[in-house]
């Protein structure tokens, strides 16, 4: 991945003209940069939008579901573990703090800090697949799987793709944890940072939303 | 021996290859056959079985255009490796790969159209039969997508890594390829569902499955012209270097 390529919407230069300010003691033009850096590139952020839209597609598909079975949906409902599912959100909110912490540390060159915070933000991934795992242990006890019903199979196949996304999110947070061993190397990486942790933040706010609907909204 | 140094003649490869593609195969399997929109899951025997017997003229013709027309997804995909390799120092493990699973992709994309040919081969043969060969041939369609996956990723990480002036190819459109790649994770869930939007004629493993990695495909032919008639003494650096 090229690392060294600057984001098209890095700053803005504005030059300020003695005639824009309307006074100017010195009578020499001055030059203002405002900073309005967008983090990652702009190929990334098109990844980010066209996943999340084909995830508004998913939820749009469930509540239109829910809407014909309104009775099989509340009674899935219902049958969930709204404490794990609870528990896992709260998790990847945590982790998304701590992914945010990583990029902080990584812009101040604090080694120490961003491979801290990167490991908290991995440790906070693992758990939440286990706790993904002893959930769909419960209901594969249960008897519940993929082709039970409707309200199953959009519950096992949209968890499970998100699912996917947080297995592809530890592994790429793993490469910056493991290939990233120097200030230096930080320096150098700044983009791959600032796109892992995007995705990692698209994942978090995508379960969000899925926790929402999936497990709350009636 | 064969030395590359000027690619415009892969221009007319990538129109052929896309346009035959197009013609070919969509012409054949949607048009002429009737696959599109693909025949519901829930179709009971004697539909399916009936299906063949009233269209089996414009099947047969139709599935065998389908079948030629696979051959032709080949040549665009292995340009792109062609390019990639450009991209990588020594052995080039990611163009080789996407070349690789190209070929996975079009053989699982040619090997239903025989075996719904075989369905309708004999239509005197028993309806369980036809039936058999038909829920056989749209699992075999619809449910692999490693192919395009491994395809997208490799292409991902060549464009991705590619640092001259001018890339190969943009770096968006190696993230859109990447979205592919998420995007024909469902079809392994079409086995589960006889209904819906995963099953093999859903909103999922169909229509965005189906159309989001041709669409990219085209693009992809579209840029590489693009690259090809634009600037193609950097095309050749790569080589002389």
């Amino acid at each position: 991945m090229n690392t060294t390529r600057k984001s098209p919407c890095t700053t803005t230069d504005i030059e300020v003209t003695p005639a824009s300010l309307g006074q100017n003691p010195t009578g020499v033009a001055q030059t203002k940069t405002t900073s309005t850096r967008m983090p990652g590139e702009v190929g990334l952020w098109i990844f980010l939008l066209a996943d999340m839209s084909i995830f508004a597609l998913y939820f749009w598909v469930f509540i239109w579901n829910q809407s014909l079975h309104p009775e099989q949906f509340l009674q899935g409902q219902a049958s969930l573990n709204h404490s794990l599912g609870l528990l896992n959100t709260v998790i990847l909110l945590s982790s998304s703090y701590f992914a945010a912490m990583a990029v902080h540390s990584a812009r101040g060159q604090n080694l120490d800090g961003f491979r801290r915070n990167i490991q908290l933000t991995i440790a906070c991934g693992a758990c939440f697949l286990l706790v993904k795992a002893i959930e769909y242990g419960e209901k594969f006890a249960a008897g519940l799987h993929l082709a039970s019903n409707e309200f199953y199979s959009y519950y096992f196949a949209f968890t499970g793709i998100h699912m996917v996304h947080v297995v592809i999110g530890l592994s790429l947070l793993s490469y910056l944890l493991f290939s990233l061993t120097t200030a230096e190397k930080i320096r150098q990486q700044m983009a791959n940072i600032e796109g892992t942790v995007l995705y990692w933040h698209m994942v978090d706010l995508l379960w969000v939303v899925l926790f929402s609907l999936i497990y709350l909204l009636q | 021996m064969i030395l590359m140094q000027d690619k415009r003649p892969l221009i007319l490869v990538a129109i052929v290859s896309m346009a035959m593609t197009i013609l070919l195969y969509g012409g054949g399997m949607f048009l002429i056959a009737g696959y599109l929109p693909p025949p519901s899951p829930l179709l009971t025997e004697p539909e399916i079985a009936s299906m063949y017997r009233d269209n089996h003229s414009s099947i047969i013709a139709g599935l065998t255009m389908a079948f030629l027309g696979t051959g032709f997804m080949l040549p665009l995909w292995v340009m792109a490796s062609v390019f990639m390799a450009e991209v990588e120092e020594g052995f080039p493990y990611f163009s080789i790969m996407q070349a690789l699973c190209a070929l996975a992709t079009v053989l699982f994309t040619a090997l239903p159209n025989l075996v719904w040919l075989a369905a309708a081969f004999r239509i005197d043969r028993p309806s369980e039969l036809i039936y058999m060969l038909h829920d056989l041939g749209w699992i075999m369609w619809a449910t692999p997508s490693w192919g395009f996956a491994f395809q997208f990723i490799c292409f991902a990480i060549c464009g991705l890594s590619d640092k001259r002036e001018t890339p190969f190819v943009p770096r968006w459109l190696c993230y859109l390829g990447l979205w592919v790649a998420l995007c024909v994770l469902v079809t392994p869930l079409v086995p589960f569902f006889t209904d819906g939007h995963f099953a093999w004629n859903g909103l999922f493993s169909f229509w965005v499955a189906f159309i989001s990695p041709n669409l990219w495909s085209a693009l992809l032919a579209a840029y590489v012209i693009k690259r090809i008639k634009g600037n193609r003494p950097q095309l050749t650096e790569g080589v002389n270097a």
